[in-house]
């Protein structure tokens, strides 16, 4: 914990992504108190369709008139929560996959690594695509597709650890008093990977929310939420681009690049206090 | 040689078990998903019993589990995908067809990258923990972070759009639609064999937005590399005596450093191939590129089957292919990864 601190106190990079996560987390929570409209309520106008921002509109309309501001703010906790909730998945499934497979060694890890191999050889994105346009867009199957395609970082990473803590004294003395592997796994191997398991959950939570954007923005996220992904997928439909309205699609944006950056400053800290060798650079998509 | 011959057959037997399991896991995850394809196909709304039956034994679905398997493990062996139920023609036809498009992109996205993120991160090495080591460093950080559709869109407003020197999207203006018989399908290829210039410069301008994009996604990932490879090679002995002997740091920091940090550069760069395919979906997607993702995503849409698998398992084999020919190559360049 003490290195935690220490590295979160020196790092700028580190403060920055605290500020940043907890800024939109708290955004998140009181998000709808203090929307200014309700996201879904259209025009009663014509000129305020497709308006610039204005003093009634800071951030401007879409096409039926509803205001782009509250929608960037009510997305902030869906967002949030995909991103998240898929992480959880993602770390928890290859937690259990890693440790299994390092502690237990020989065909099980021989099968499960190569299983994780395979997986890796298909674009995330792609998979995803595929699981939520079978399983239907709803937000629960959103999450799950995302989970599922983004473990394989969480299962190599614990795996390795696994390896490295077997052999430790504590582990074999465990072993030597007749543990079963289920106990040493539960009581001795999980604490000590845990921490890193969190590192990784940080930035597993910043690709998923870039995958949401992404699947959403492939006209694959939940139609009756507004996550940022979906906000942008609307804009792309109605040609914003084309008719130059800015407004309808850059918020969403830069809250995305914001919080993916801020979830990934906390990830790179984390990452020196607890393991200064690891070297990094992943990308998703 | 003899080394070179039993690592590349090693390689190609490690690839094997592979692509079995993706396949396996491709079959398992469509059949047994939720949703019958027949049902969804025929759009589920007063279809008469009959139908289904007869949709059921024509696409071998009445069959047990293991024997669609093996059907399935056997049709891909031969690369026999069927026919896609919403063009009515061979779906290895079509994704042959479209592979051309995405392969232009995905080379324009590798260039890129390349191009920005081996510039910078070797800028960034030389300048390490300067402040413009810091705002390169930001900036590969950055290009993670931006959704690389977004990105698009807004090169497309800000080029396209509002300073108009470049068309929106496709992959050729509107008046070559239909005089322009593509012969190879590699449309700069083809202008070239055309001989006609307009067209080449009509297909670049259509391509470098899309390209650029694409490079965007790879650069972070590139920069980092390169900037933690050089500094390695920075420190070595061989730069420091290429230094003491008075050469100028333009031809040391080229020369002798570069071409060693290239060496893990560019093997990591075949392997991102899987995530470039993943950029492709996203970015054909923003400038309307006719390419494979868009295949995918309209057989999505249509519920089309032998479309859907066939494009996964392609897609699958295909970064599987890349992989392994990056891998025999480099080590032939290297000839110490052959342990």
């Amino acid at each position: 914990m003490a290195e935690i601190r220490e590295a979160f106190r020196t790092s700028p990079f580190g403060k920055a992504g605290l500020v940043i996560v907890g800024i939109f987390a708290v955004l998140a929570i009181i998000g709808p108190y203090i929307a200014p409209y309700d996201p879904w309520k259209t025009a009663d106008q014509l000129e305020d369709i497709l308006a610039p921002p204005s003093w009634r509109h800071p951030l401007g309309t879409d096409e039926l008139g509803r205001d782009i501001l509250s929608q960037v703010i009510y997305g902030t906790r869906i967002t949030l929560i995909i991103g998240l909730s898929a992480a959880a998945i993602a770390v928890v499934v290859g937690t259990v996959v890693g440790v299994t497979a390092g502690y237990l060694g020989g065909p099980v890890d021989a099968v499960l690594m190569r299983f994780t191999d395979s997986f890796l050889s298909m674009p995330f994105i792609v998979l995803a695509i595929v699981i939520v346009s079978l399983m239907g867009r709803s937000l629960g199957n959103i999450i799950l597709a995302i989970g599922l395609v983004q473990w394989t970082q969480a299962a190599r990473i614990t795996r390795s650890q696994t390896l490295s803590i077997k052999e430790r004294v504590f582990v074999l003395r465990a072993r030597a008093l007749g543990a079963g592997p289920l106990y040493i796994m539960r009581r001795h191997i999980l604490p000590n990977v845990l921490p890193l398991v969190f590192a990784n959950m940080t930035l597993v939570t910043s690709l998923a929310i870039l995958s949401e954007a992404f699947l959403s923005f492939l006209g694959l996220g939940d139609p009756t939420k507004f996550s940022w992904g979906i906000i942008i997928r609307y804009a792309f439909e109605t040609g914003a681009v084309s008719i130059g309205a800015w407004w309808y699609f850059l918020p969403a944006g830069i809250c995305i690049m914001l919080v993916v950056l801020g979830f990934s400053f906390i990830s790179n800290t984390l990452d020196e206090a607890l393991n200064p060798k690891l070297r990094r650079g992943q990308v998703v998509i | 040689m003899g080394g070179i011959g039993k690592y590349i057959v090693q390689r190609v037997l490690l690839t094997i078990p592979m692509l079995f399991i993706l396949l396996t896991a491709v079959f398992l995850m469509l059949r047994l998903m939720p949703g019958d394809p027949v049902l969804a196909m025929l759009g589920g709304r007063n279809v008469s019993p009959e139908l289904i039956e007869q949709r059921r034994k024509e696409w071998g679905l009445d069959k047990p589990l293991h024997v669609q398997y093996l059907n399935y493990l056997a049709q891909v062996v031969r690369f026999d995908f069927g026919k896609s139920s919403r063009t009515g023609r061979p779906v290895l036809y079509e994704l042959r067809t479209r592979l051309p498009a995405t392969l232009e992109l995905a080379f324009g996205g590798i260039f890129f990258a390349a191009l920005f993120g081996i510039t910078t991160g070797i800028w960034a090495a030389v300048r390490a923990d300067k402040t413009s080591d810091h705002v390169v460093r930001l900036f590969h950080i950055g290009s993670f972070a931006i959704p690389i559709f977004w990105l698009g869109l807004m090169f497309q407003m800000v080029f396209a759009v509002q300073l108009d020197w470049l068309p929106v999207a496709k992959r050729v203006s509107g008046i070559y639609a239909y005089t322009f018989q593509p012969i190879t399908r590699f449309y700069f290829l083809d202008a070239i064999l055309l001989r006609d210039g307009k067209l080449l410069l009509d297909v670049f301008k259509h391509w470098i937005l899309p390209a650029v994009t694409l490079g965007i996604a790879l650069t972070g990932f590139l920069g980092r590399m390169t900037r933690a490879a050089m500094l390695e090679v920075l420190d070595a002995d061989y730069v420091t005596t290429a230094r003491s002997k008075g050469l100028a740091e333009r031809v040391v920091i080229l020369k002798h450093a570069l071409r060693n940090a290239l060496i893990p550069i560019v093997t990591v760069m075949g392997l991102q191939f899987a995530i470039l395919m993943g950029g492709a979906v996203l970015t054909e997607t923003v400038f309307s590129w006719p390419g494979i993702a868009g295949f995918l995503v309209r057989s999505l849409d249509a519920r089309d089957w032998n479309a859907i698998q066939g494009t996964i398992v392609f897609i699958g084999v295909f970064i599987a292919t890349v992989n392994l020919i990056v891998d025999i190559l480099y080590s032939i360049i290297d000839p110490r990864v052959r342990y």
